[in-house]
């Protein structure tokens, strides 16, 4: 019944092609004009509830900032005809006050700079999230989060990004605006409204209301845009088509969407408002895409509406849009964890239904090739992969990654179904996942958790271990305890101790300064818009933000681990050369680190030819069990505010990049500076056995018994020859599914050949000219954000 | 004892062009054919031997001061002089202390257990792939009783055995083990007996004898015949016509197979000179030839 479709041809008509060039050669510009609006309504509201300030000043922005309409844009809502970001005086006014703001770079004129001095940044001063939080902050753990307490100094220890941004990352509930529309959702607040006596509850519903009116005022403002291109339209057609634009832009997404394109224009709406509203990690997730358009596109094919060229048009316009929007960051973390503007719209496909049978439709087919085809590093893909995938699809998706030399991010269903379930998900709960930012599965109907996550640089707590308490990236300090001299660790085992012990120490202080967050967090931001479509703050009336909110499923603190396998390969380096073989002392190694290996280069290669994990050695995969496992320990015995467990998770984001760069020479042969390994993915410094044997020995080092609800990304390099031709194609759709019947969490191929290998792995620096759609290789200096570019480009091209 | 220890100079995880699905690949070591293209030359003597990149070498002289036989001396220029003739390869601790693996040994004796449990690491992936172990050289068939019981041994386990050669041996060793063979690839060099005497040191006729009995006592066997195709060597359509014609006769899939210059730098490790000189093979020649091949 359900078939893959015969791929019909794409053509992008030329004013597509156009609006696409002109977005990858524009400079990102940071807007301010959402800032200025959105500040003067703060000033005003002073006093209400917070949702209720916010609703407001977000409608007074949406109603007040300047936008725009380029007579080659399908759908409406962009702020500017290049690509633009978004400056959010909440979270980042402190940073441009700062000395090493450079106004340049964000292609600020000097009037936007003076509009900010006088309108926006005074009201903030003391009022923004960072600063709130570095005044509650204890001495210990304001020293490991910064160097010399400077706050625009982070010590890439432990770093927090709750600060950094509004929000963890979401996939908001588009099929709501789709079906009911605001209006719906509207009418529903004021009823609620009307039957609560709670002020605080009417004051929420309050909000809601009148925000959903204020999205319905902010599309009618791209209507009059639209009428007015109609009446000066020099072909028939031209008018015709804005007319129709302004008449789709007064109706959506107030009413409930009619057609497939309608649909588009209510999703887009809804998603350029929430940007607006708030920041999330990677950008806000597209959800699963192919179940809420497949009604209504299922409907236009089979009554002749829309063609599938039309469609893919539309869906490239989608894109276009999405492109634009860029996150700039003024702060010098955000900077740095979100180098090269990383991204990740989650736009999940496949997987099941509640019912547990399998989700793919023709729709799926269809944002797939719409996605890979287009040609900038946009949206961001992933494919639920569960034991009933159909195999067409599950070979278009191999096709994929053959023609882009990357695949799209593989989900694991049985596994994160399973986990979702032992979390307390309802088994059609839990089918009905969604994906969200890098590489987290949400119940978007459900979780009620947002505070940012914190990256812990685990190679430090190693060096802790090593020298007393002292780590590379801030070494005129102790940060760890003191655990003695290298000299008088004597065995394996007791160096384990030493790292147990620091690993603790960090984790405890981690966790207090997550739990700082997470108490400050309601009182500097709410969530309007995401509240009003999550179905249990409408139940009770409760902004998302406030953190415990009634039936929801709360998770602890998040902690994201960088460096895993830097440290499990360090560890099983130290125990080969120091305890085993007794090749040179502890001390000696660390000198030599020290030097960053100089003159010492035939110990790094007595380091680098060390068993490593990935390569199915036993006693070096249970090193990796082993911390895994003191880490889950830890976490999950960890309960916040909000009645959540603490979880571990293995995505680095870019942090593996920007905590490497700080960090001295590792026992694993690493230079000082250069990455951290991936995730869970093996390091690639040494050859290995091959994906198959990686992944599993990614299954060794993992604790089945702790059903962690945290993301474990790994990496599975491929050589061309491995992946090309028909072979290749079988290949991979036969590990691909070995895979899904194991408990993994995330997949991803790439496809390099051992040169390419090389050159990454000895100049992450220089490798500038290949922007690479692989975030674990990608490194781009601190050329942020005019350097970064983001064009896909398939290494067989470059090659 | 030798019954149970075969010398194995590799063993490759993820091949998926030698045979079908995911397979690993066991490189038997020794070959009695000395094939002028051969880009495994390591794996040609039986007997393990060292192979050295001087490239990679720091000249450090720790192996030297390991090695009790007078194999390794330091030249002048801090490089390693080796006296392959002088060594036992009893004691590889010269290769132990080396820090980045410049000096290495080809080749490393393995019992079947040790073998089957490299290749059932992957055991996972063979079965949705139709994949398993494919045993290949140098030539299995030198060392028929580890073999034999290799293939016994992974038939029992339910690992599937495809097996590459070159089939020279008597007829007797290489029927032995086809009972446990499920996928066979053989190499025709040349049809031309004369000529692959010259370009591989010994006759083509019981390699084409063998693929007859085969056919004779294992008529459905999956069979492949293969020809490298060799510039100046077996290039000529006429041969190649022939071989396809031979292969069609035995109801085998034929393939050509390009000539590379991969193997270059190994024969260098293994400090002899590379037989094939610059010969190349463009992309075009071998497209026209593969193209006329199908055809037939």
């Amino acid at each position: 019944m359900k078939r893959a479709q015969t791929p019909v041809s794409y053509r992008r008509p030329s004013h597509l092609r156009r609006r696409i060039s002109l977005i990858a050669s524009s400079r990102p510009r940071l807007l301010m004009d959402r800032a200025v609006y959105f500040t003067e309504s703060m000033k005003e509201t002073e006093g209400e509830e917070l949702p209720l300030r916010w609703a407001r000043a977000l409608v007074h922005a949406l109603e007040r900032v300047p936008v725009e309409l380029s007579p080659d844009e399908l759908l409406v809502g962009s702020l500017g005809s290049g690509r633009y970001g978004i400056f959010y005086p909440e979270l980042d006014s402190v940073f441009v006050e700062g000395e090493a703001f450079d106004p340049e770079e964000f292609f600020l004129s000097e009037r936007d700079m003076e509009l900010v001095r006088d309108r926006v940044l005074p009201y903030w001063r003391g009022r923004t999230y960072p600063e709130l939080f570095y005044a509650e902050l204890p001495d210990e753990i304001r020293n490991l989060l910064y160097i010399d307490d400077d706050p625009f100094h982070p010590a890439f220890i432990v770093q927090e990004t709750a600060t950094v941004r509004h929000s963890l990352q979401w996939a908001l509930d588009y099929s709501k605006v789709i079906r009911r529309g605001f209006r719906g959702i509207a009418e529903d607040a004021e009823r609620m409204k009307e039957m609560s006596s709670d002020p605080s509850k009417r004051s929420f519903y309050t909000a809601v209301a009148e925000l959903c009116r204020g999205i319905r005022r902010f599309s009618e403002r791209f209507a009059s845009l639209a009428e007015e291109q109609a009446l000066g339209a020099n072909t028939e057609e031209f008018r015709e088509n804005r007319l129709e634009l302004a008449e789709r832009c007064r109706r959506v997404p107030w009413e409930p969407s009619g057609s497939f394109v309608d649909a588009l224009q209510a999703q887009w709406i809804t998603q350029m408002v929430s940007r607006m509203e708030a920041e999330y990690g990677g950008n806000v997730s597209n959800g699963r895409m192919d179940q809420y358009l497949w009604p209504l596109y299922r409907h236009d094919r089979e009554n002749g509406l829309l063609t599938e060229q039309r469609a893919r048009e539309y869906l490239d316009d989608l894109w276009c849009h999405i492109a634009q929007f860029v996150r700039l960051k003024p702060s010098p973390t955000g900077a740095k964890i979100y180098e090269d503007l990383a991204h990740w719209e989650f736009t999940t496909l496949g997987g099941m239904l509640p019912s547990g049978e399998d989700a793919t439709n023709e729709l799926s087919y269809l944002l797939l090739h719409s996605a890979s085809e287009f040609p900038l590093d946009y949206p961001y893909v992933g494919i639920r992969i569960h034991r009933d995938t159909p195999e067409a699809f599950l070979r278009d998706v191999c096709r994929v990654t053959q023609r882009n030399d990357v695949s799209p991010v593989l989900f694991n269903d049985e596994t994160i179904v399973a986990r979702q379930r032992a979390n307390g998900a309802t088994l059609e709960e839990a089918r009905d996942y969604c994906g969200s930012g890098y590489s987290e599965a949400r119940l978007i109907n459900r979780d009620t958790y947002f505070v940012g996550a914190t990256w812990l640089n685990l190679p430090a707590v190693l060096e802790m271990a090593l020298r007393d308490g002292f780590c590379s990236p801030n070494p005129c300090r102790r940060m760890g305890l003191p655990t003695g001299a290298a000299a008088d660790i004597r065995d394996f085992s007791s160096l384990m101790t030493c790292f147990r012990r620091q690993l603790l120490h960090i984790l405890d202080l981690s966790f207090r300064q997550q739990a700082i967050l997470e108490r400050l967090r309601p009182q500097i931001i709410a969530s309007p818009l995401l509240s009003s479509l999550h179905d249990l703050c409408m139940k009770h009336g409760v902004d998302v933000a406030a953190g415990l909110v009634p039936e929801g499923r709360s998770i602890g603190g998040f902690l994201g681990i960088i460096g895993f396998a830097t440290v499990v390969d360090s560890l099983a380096a130290i125990d080969t050369l120091v305890f085993r073989e007794r090749r040179l002392s502890l001390p000696e190694l660390l000198d030599i680190l020290a030097a960053n290996f100089e003159g010492h280069e035939d110990v790094r290669q007595l380091c680098l030819n060390c068993p490593k994990y990935g390569n199915g050695t036993a006693w070096v995969d249970a090193i990796g069990r082993d911390i895994d496992r003191m880490l889950l320990k830890r976490a999950r015995s960890e309960v916040n505010a909000y009645g959540g467990r603490g979880e571990i998770f293995y995505v680095p984001v870019k942090a593996h990049i920007a905590m490497g760069r700080v960090s001295g020479a590792t026992p694993d042969g690493r230079f000082a500076g250069n990455n951290f390994s991936f995730g869970v993915t093996p390091s690639l410094l040494v050859g290995k056995l091959g994906p198959t044997v990686s992944l599993s020995s990614e299954m060794a080092v993992q604790n089945p018994d702790i059903p962690s609800l945290g993301a474990r990304v790994m990496f599975s390099t491929l050589l061309p020859g491995q992946a090309c031709g028909e072979a290749g194609l079988e290949t991979l759709m036969s590990v691909i599914r070995t895979w899904c019947r194991q408990p993994h969490w995330f997949l991803r191929f790439q496809i390099l050949t051992p040169a390419e290998l090389t050159v990454l792995r000895n100049s992450p620096y220089e490798y500038n000219s290949l922007f690479l759609n692989i975030p674990g290789f990608n490194s781009q200096g601190y050329s942020f954000p005019s350097a970064a570019f983001s064009f896909k480009c398939p290494l067989h091209e470059a090659r | 004892m030798s019954a149970t220890l075969g010398t194995i100079f590799n063993i490759q995880k993820f091949s998926i062009h030698d045979g079908p699905g995911i397979r690993t690949l066991v490189f038997f070591k020794g070959c009695p054919l000395r094939c002028l293209w051969c880009c495994n030359p390591e794996s040609q003597s039986p007997e393990l031997e060292h192979g050295y990149n001087p490239d990679k070498c720091f000249g450090c002289g720790r192996c030297v001061a390991r090695c009790s036989h007078g194999v390794l001396s330091l030249k002048e220029d801090r490089t390693l002089d080796i006296r392959r003739d002088l060594c036992r390869a009893e004691c590889p601790d010269c290769v132990k202390v080396c820090p980045d693996k410049a000096l290495v040994f080809y080749g490393k004796r393995y019992t079947v257990e040790e073998v089957l449990k490299v290749v059932e690491q992957d055991a996972l992936f063979y079965t949705r792939s139709g994949g398993g172990l494919t045993v290949s050289g140098g030539e299995p068939l030198m060392q028929p009783e580890f073999l034999l019981a290799l293939c016994k041994e992974a038939r029992r386990r339910r690992i599937d055995v495809a097996m590459e050669t070159s089939g020279f041996a008597s007829e007797d060793v290489f029927l032995s083990v086809m009972p446990w063979v499920g996928y066979l690839m053989v190499d025709v060099k040349h049809m031309d007996d004369e000529t692959h005497r010259r370009v591989t040191g010994v006759s083509n006729r019981p390699i084409l004898s063998n693929l007859r009995a085969l056919r004779r006592e294992f008529p459905n066997m999956p069979l492949r015949v293969r020809t490298p195709v060799i510039p100046g060597v077996n290039d000529s359509e006429e041969n190649l016509m022939a071989t396809s014609e031979f292969a069609r006769s035995l109801g085998a899939e034929y393939e050509l197979l390009a000539y590379h210059s991969m193997g270059r730098s190994k024969y260098r490790s293994l400090g002899r000179p590379y037989p094939m000189g610059d010969a190349e093979l463009s992309k075009e020649a071998f497209a026209s030839l593969r193209e006329k091949v199908s055809s037939l």
